[in-house]
Parts: structure tokens; C-alpha cells; sequence
């Protein structure tokens, strides 16, 4: 009986001290529907000033986009609802460790912002796979 | 659930998404009534491909607010409509099925030939279906939105005793001296606002159903035109409120979980007026 007790109180406090929880972020794509997920991927990539500086995690696919013979893009992409429409966010890892090829992945990062071509895009640093 | 819904409004798209989609409901159950009792359901239909195919001309010539295009366009087929309804030659519903899948071919022609996304399928989808576009909007179509709600209603109140009138008896309007002609031209030029506003809350495909469930539910529940289009306003904004709330907790696409909410709204009117009878 005792034990059972010790083991509700562990389980309390681990609930309400966030102890074995992954890092609290601003923006947390992992507990929204969907729905929300797309919309707020795509409000990231068209309005990104709003977004700047904020911590963000999100799970998704992993996909590479090469631009050059040296140079490659990482991203996260997330689907609508409907599944007919992707976004996805651009995301540059602390240790360079990227996975080996398209897998499924969560990412937590700071939202940043590029000058492409005269438009700004939005991007992930000091990224990290979970 | 309380915690996700606060998180959620935390965010200004969800707020646009919501007022946008109660002011969208709000204008298109006004005509609803006046629509389903002239027999002109099937012009919301129409314009719906044509506001397609003229938001696929906006796609592809990159224009950064596609209403601008949008707009015009199904204002002129509106009225083109209506005149070729007039026109003995052509009978009102040929003029609105070849103006409608005329649009829609086009449209969807443009988009593959000159299209620059990637995303062709994505773009073709989420414009007939509205997946998610009442939560992508821009500030600048929210104002838009917001600003051309108000006039659709401030021309509602101001004529609603003419539309009255044209709704019911056109020769009993016309003996009346009233100008006919122009209201049903103010008739239809509406609708066709009404349909651009829609497109984004539930997609050109499932346009008619947002104007016309709320209308027919009403119609189960009360009698009198006044009492119709009051109920019918009330439920178009609950079910699209409900809608919209659903397919953002949820994860559903947004437009289909609208008209899925209006559908069962009808159910439920329907079995209202079966066993509890009809209001005065």
C-alpha cells in the first residue's frame, strides 16, 4: 500500500513539476489538430516577422532538397487536413546529424528569418531532433 | 479541451478565421431565403465555378489579393447570367450550366498550362474544397471581408421590403411600379459577392449547401418570411461557428465540416417540423 502511495506521489509531481516532459516551447505543433498544424505552418512561411525568435517543436516529415552540389535544404513538411496541400520549414541542426534519408521526425528549434532573392524566409536554428 | 481551445485563440489567424466565417454565414443566409423561394439555388452554383475559374486566372497572373480578379469577374457573369435568363434563345439554366462548366474547364485548363506551383493538385483541392483557407487568410482579405458584410447587410435592411416584394410576386412588384429588373440585378450582383466571400470558408464545390441548408432548415421551422430569414441567419452563424470549431479541434476539413454541421442542422429541423409542427 505504501509503495502505491509513493509511486501516486512520484506520478503528481512528475505531472505538475513538467519533470520527464520534453521542453516547454512557444509554439508546440505536436498538441494541435491537423487542421491547426497546416494553417500555422503556412502563417509561419507567408508571415514569418510575426514569428521571429519564437521556440517552436513540430513533427513531420523529413525531406531533403539539394540546391547546389554542396548545398542542401532540410525540412520538416506537415499536410492539411484534406492531405492535398504540404508546407514545410527549413531547419539547420546544432550537431549537423541529419537522418540518413526521408523518415518521419520532431524537431525543436528558434524561428529565424532569412533575405532570399529580396523575400524573407522563415527557418529553423539551433535545431534539434527529439 | 479548455486549454487547447485558450491556445488556440491565442492565435490572431484563428480569430480572423472565426469572424470572417460567422460574418461569411451571416450574408450568405440573408439571400439564402430570397435565392431558395425565386427557384435561384442553382445560381450560387454557377457563380461558384466561375469565381474558380476567375481565382485560377488570379493564381497564375501571381496577384498577391485574387478577390480583386475574383470579384469583377463573377459580378459580370452575375448579371450575364441574369440577362440570359431574360433571353428567349437561351434558357436560364443552359446559360447558368455553360457559364458554369465553361468557367470551370477554363480554370482548371489555365492552372495546368501555365500554373508555376508544384502543388497543382494541393492549389485545385483547396480552392473547390476550402480545406483550410478561411485560416490562411491575409489582414487584407479579412478587411475586405469584413468591410463588404457590412454593405451586404446595410443593403439588405435598406431594401428589404423590395427583395420582399421581388421575392414573392414580380407582377404584383412590377404593378407596385417597382423596378424589378434592378433588383433582381441587385439580386444577383450580391450573390455573386456573397459566393467570392464564401469560396474561401467552404470552397466553390460546396457553396450552394452553405447558402441554401440554413434556408430549408429555417423554412421547416417557421413560416412568415421575416421569421425565415431571422432563423435562417441564427443557424447559418451557429453551424458555421460550430464547423469552424469542430474542424480546428478536430482536424477536419474546414468547408465540408461547415456544410456537414448545416446538413444535420436540416436533419434535425426536419424531424422538429415531422413530429413537433411548424411555428407561425
Amino acid at each position: 500500500m505504501r509503495k502505491f502511495f509513493a509511486a501516486m506521489i512520484v506520478c503528481t509531481m512528475i505531472m505538475f513539476t513538467g519533470i520527464g516532459r520534453a521542453a516547454a516551447v512557444d509554439i508546440d505543433l505536436t498538441k494541435m489538430s491537423s487542421t491547426m498544424i497546416y494553417s500555422t505552418v503556412f502563417n509561419i512561411v507567408t508571415t514569418p516577422k510575426n514569428f521571429v525568435g519564437k521556440t517552436m517543436r513540430m513533427h513531420g516529415e523529413y525531406t531533403i532538397y539539394p540546391i547546389t552540389d554542396t548545398e542542401t535544404i532540410h525540412a520538416c513538411l506537415v499536410r492539411d487536413a484534406a492531405g492535398c496541400c504540404s508546407q514545410g520549414i527549413e531547419f539547420r541542426l546544432i550537431n549537423g546529424n541529419y537522418p540518413s534519408g526521408t523518415c518521419d521526425i520532431t524537431v525543436v528549434g528558434t524561428l529565424a528569418i532569412m533575405n532570399v532573392d529580396g523575400k524573407d524566409v522563415c527557418y529553423m536554428i539551433n535545431a534539434s531532433l527529439e | 479541451m479548455l486549454e487547447t481551445i485558450t491556445m488556440y485563440l491565442e492565435y490572431p489567424f484563428v480569430i480572423n478565421a472565426l469572424i470572417v466565417g460567422v460574418l461569411i454565414a451571416l450574408c450568405s443566409s440573408l439571400l439564402g431565403v430570397t435565392l431558395v423561394l425565386k427557384r435561384f439555388s442553382l445560381i450560387g452554383d454557377g457563380l461558384a465555378h466561375v469565381a474558380f475559374g476567375a481565382l485560377c486566372v488570379a493564381t497564375v497572373l501571381h496577384m498577391a489579393n485574387k478577390m480583386l480578379l475574383t470579384l469583377p469577374i463573377t459580378v459580370i457573369c452575375a448579371i450575364l447570367i441574369l440577362r440570359g435568363g431574360q433571353n428567349a434563345k437561351i434558357r436560364g439554366d443552359a446559360v447558368i450550366a455553360m457559364i458554369s462548366v465553361g468557367s470551370l474547364a477554363f480554370g482548371y485548363l489555365i492552372m495546368n498550362v501555365f500554373a508555376s506551383s508544384a502543388n497543382l493538385s494541393g492549389d485545385v483541392c483547396s480552392t473547390l474544397f476550402g480545406s483550410t483557407s478561411i485560416l490562411t487568410l491575409t489582414e487584407q482579405e479579412v478587411w475586405l471581408s469584413v468591410i463588404l458584410s457590412i454593405l451586404m447587410v446595410a443593403a439588405f435592411v435598406l431594401f428589404y421590403n423590395k427583395i420582399f416584394a421581388v421575392t414573392f410576386d414580380e407582377d404584383f412588384a412590377r404593378a407596385a411600379r417597382l423596378n424589378v429588373d434592378f433588383y433582381n440585378l441587385m439580386i444577383s450582383i450580391v450573390i455573386a459577392i456573397i459566393i467570392v466571400l464564401s469560396m474561401n470558408l467552404v470552397g466553390s464545390l460546396l457553396i450552394s449547401a452553405f447558402i441554401i441548408f440554413p434556408a430549408l432548415s429555417a423554412m421547416k421551422l417557421f413560416k412568415t418570411f421575416r421569421a425565415v430569414t431571422i432563423c435562417s441567419v441564427i443557424l447559418s452563424v451557429v453551424c458555421a461557428f460550430i464547423g469552424i470549431a469542430i474542424s480546428i479541434l478536430g482536424g477536419t476539413p474546414v468547408g465540408s465540416t461547415i456544410v456537414a454541421v448545416d446538413a444535420l442542422t436540416f436533419g434535425l429541423c426536419f424531424a422538429v417540423n415531422k413530429f413537433g409542427g411548424v411555428a407561425a
